[in-house]
């Protein structure tokens, strides 16, 4: 018995100790990862996909296309990383620029668009006065936006000097196409989405956020209804390539590198929340009494923010201004 | 959070007893048998163990069955306002399960082939196969880095690092999309981190997984699952999910339902108040067995009409 007992001692030791202390090795903590602020000079550079690079910025994400032609930048971020960004353009390639395309006239997407524009080269590649500058792509909408709100507080300088008014421009250089789609009433009246198609990128501009709820600016042009209506036009572009992931790849305003299923996710909360407080204000329900249902609260571990300019509450105040 | 939950510990327990006896059953029937160390191999074709945990893992739990997984109050408003309707999205038809869930159900068989170095012939990763809607993982275990905390890609499958350890594969998984636990809504955060540890026992092989997720879950969420050698077992090559057009549906549509809604269908068949089934960390550990067990005594009371 007592021999019996030694060996099923032994067996059991045996087995159980690796299995004990394996578990002693700590698992890696999960948490939701912070991000430098708008006036950081820090930088991250990830490839993306084909010839397209994305730059990360406390202002924005940047995307950067690198070919035998030059470089098309779409958004140059905060300023003050604006010169961290440029070393890292000069890195990519020895060419310059081509063109720079804003998202947004917002000032976290178009603050570096001078620092941007004067990387060295142009002259030597196409023959272009120096002074004459790049073009700045951006549609009219912000223009007028730069004129009637930001005149005093947005240098001249760094505002779109290539404009269009339709809903579609195209460009073609290093042998793809890139179209340029105008959002008409999502974060602003200005928003466009640029699609490198033989890369297959989509750089949304902030419609897209994986940070945070849709910061859309009523004043501005934008609303809940065409953020959502703009959402869905992403949706429609990209194309999975199996198992609803791949393909299409989308660079967002803020945070990570996502596929169309990530939009979708982001698509399905801010319906379900605008339907939540709609259907709470037919039921005629105040602003405090929607807070107080949490119509939001699944979501707000992933894109609430308590502090900072746009609060949990403010995006449900600016929902429930918009519905009401 | 960061702790080992009790419920590890439960779990590690039932899983040396398992492993004790069958230690010994192989010992008798003088098999060889692969000692617990950085030599052992998980490759080969290995098929689920479904036993008394058939129903979770098969047809999977039903609409409002969330006891035993440690989800908080976010989560639980997610998965009551689940519609499975959802799944009938364009954009959703072809979703295979995340790797939060994916090992658990339905069973899987899993065939898992060794990725080796062309040139140096160094082994330096696993593949499996056999998941549903053939969401095969890669396993690396060349010391690669993980992709960008801030703004890497996240894809279903996450992106998995293993290493040996005190005799045991530990693969950590992060980069998983928003997904699921279960099949009927529970959410599974994109920040959510996922250990796994795997080790064998003669012809079987098991898996420990130890998820945190800081969205959704007050305590982690462990589970295990077992698989059995199985050489002749042929995992074929399924056929990729494909969105088809059903019915006609609105672009953007997002089926959901209203907040406050309460799934009653666990309640009612198991004749239990529906905060039974409701979840939470309190509802892992053996002591809710007496809470239940009032629950139950004051519901047939209320049925009874006293």
């Amino acid at each position: 018995m007592a021999l019996k007992n030694t060996i099923f001692c032994r067996l059991f030791f045996s087995v159980s100790i690796p299995v004990i202390s394996a578990f002693l090795v700590q698992p890696t903590l999960a948490q939701r990862p912070d991000f430098p602020s708008i006036t950081s000079d820090e930088i991250e550079v990830l490839p993306v996909q084909g010839s397209i690079t994305m730059i990360a910025t406390g202002g924005s994400n940047i995307a950067v296309m690198v070919g035998e032609l030059g470089l098309i930048v779409v958004d140059t971020g905060n300023f003050e990383a604006s010169a961290n960004v440029a070393d890292a353009i000069r890195e990519l390639s020895s060419l310059p620029p081509r063109y720079i395309i804003n998202t947004s006239v917002l000032p976290s997407h178009l603050a570096g668009n001078e620092v941007i524009s004067e990387i060295g080269g142009v002259e030597a590649l196409i023959g272009l006065n120096q002074d004459v500058g790049i073009p700045i792509v951006g549609h009219a909408n912000g223009l007028s936006l730069l004129v009637a709100e930001f005149i005093d507080a947005i240098p001249y300088e760094v505002w779109p000097n290539s404009t269009f008014f339709s809903e579609h421009k195209a460009l073609y250089l290093n042998g793809e196409p890139i179209e340029i789609l105008h959002q008409p009433a999502a974060i602003t009246q200005s928003d466009v989405l640029v699609h490198f198609r033989g890369s297959d990128v989509l750089v949304t501009g902030d419609i897209f956020d994986t940070t945070s709820y849709p910061h859309f600016y009523p004043e501005y042009g934008g609303s809940l209804q065409g953020l959502i209506d703009a959402l869905n036009s992403i949706i429609e572009i990209a194309v999975p390539e199996f198992n609803q992931q791949g393909g299409t790849l989308i660079i967002p305003g803020h945070g990570r590198i996502a596929s169309e299923s990530d939009v979708v996710e982001y698509r399905d909360m801010v319906t379900i929340i605008r339907d939540r407080v709609q259907l709470m204000i037919d039921d005629g329900l105040s602003f405090e009494e929607v807070l107080a249902a949490h119509p939001s609260l699944e979501y707000d571990g992933i894109y609430g923010h308590d502090s900072g300019e746009w609060t949990t509450r403010i995006f449900l105040e600016a929902v429930y201004a918009e519905l009401l | 959070m960061r702790q080992n939950s009790l419920a590890t510990k439960v779990v590690v327990v039932f899983l040396l007893q398992f492993n004790t006896l069958n230690f010994v059953n192989n010992l008798a029937r003088a098999q060889p048998i692969p000692v617990a160390s950085e030599a052992f191999d998980i490759s080969g074709m290995w098929s689920a163990l479904v036993l008394e945990d058939w129903y979770d893992r098969l047809p999977g739990a039903g609409l409002g069955e969330y006891t035993g997984i440690p989800m908080n109050a976010a989560a639980r408003q997610k998965a009551e306002t689940w519609d499975a309707s959802i799944l009938s999205q364009p954009e959703r038809q072809a979703q295979p399960h995340p790797a939060q869930y994916s090992f658990r159900g339905p069973r899987p068989n899993l065939s898992i082939d060794r990725i080796v170095d062309p040139v140096t012939r160094e082994h330096i990763g696993y593949q499996t196969y056999g998941t549903f809607g053939n969401a095969d993982r890669t396993i690396w275990l060349d010391g690669r880095p993980h992709p960008s905390e801030r703004y890497g890609l996240h894809q279903w499958n996450g992106f998995s690092t293993g290493e040996w350890s005190n005799g045991m594969l530990v693969v950590t998984t992060t980069h998983m999309k928003y997904g699921v636990y279960q099949r009927n809504g529970v959410p599974a955060s994109p920040y959510a981190v996922m250990t796994e540890y795997w080790f064998r026992n003669g012809e079987y092989l098991t898996m420990v997984s130890h998820i945190e997720d800081p969205i959704y879950l007050e305590e982690p969420l462990v589970r295990s699952q077992t698989w059995i050698w199985n050489p002749p077992q042929v995992v074929d090559l399924r056929r990729a999910f494909e969105p088809v057009e059903e019915v006609a549906m609105d672009p953007g549509w997002v089926p959901h339902w209203p907040l406050g809604t309460k799934h009653l269908d666990m309640a009612n068949r198991l004749g239990v108040a529906v905060e039974a089934t409701t979840g939470g960390a309190i509802t892992i550990y053996p002591e809710y067995r007496e809470t239940l067990r009032q629950m139950r005594e004051e519901f047939d009371k209320n049925q009874a009409g006293e």
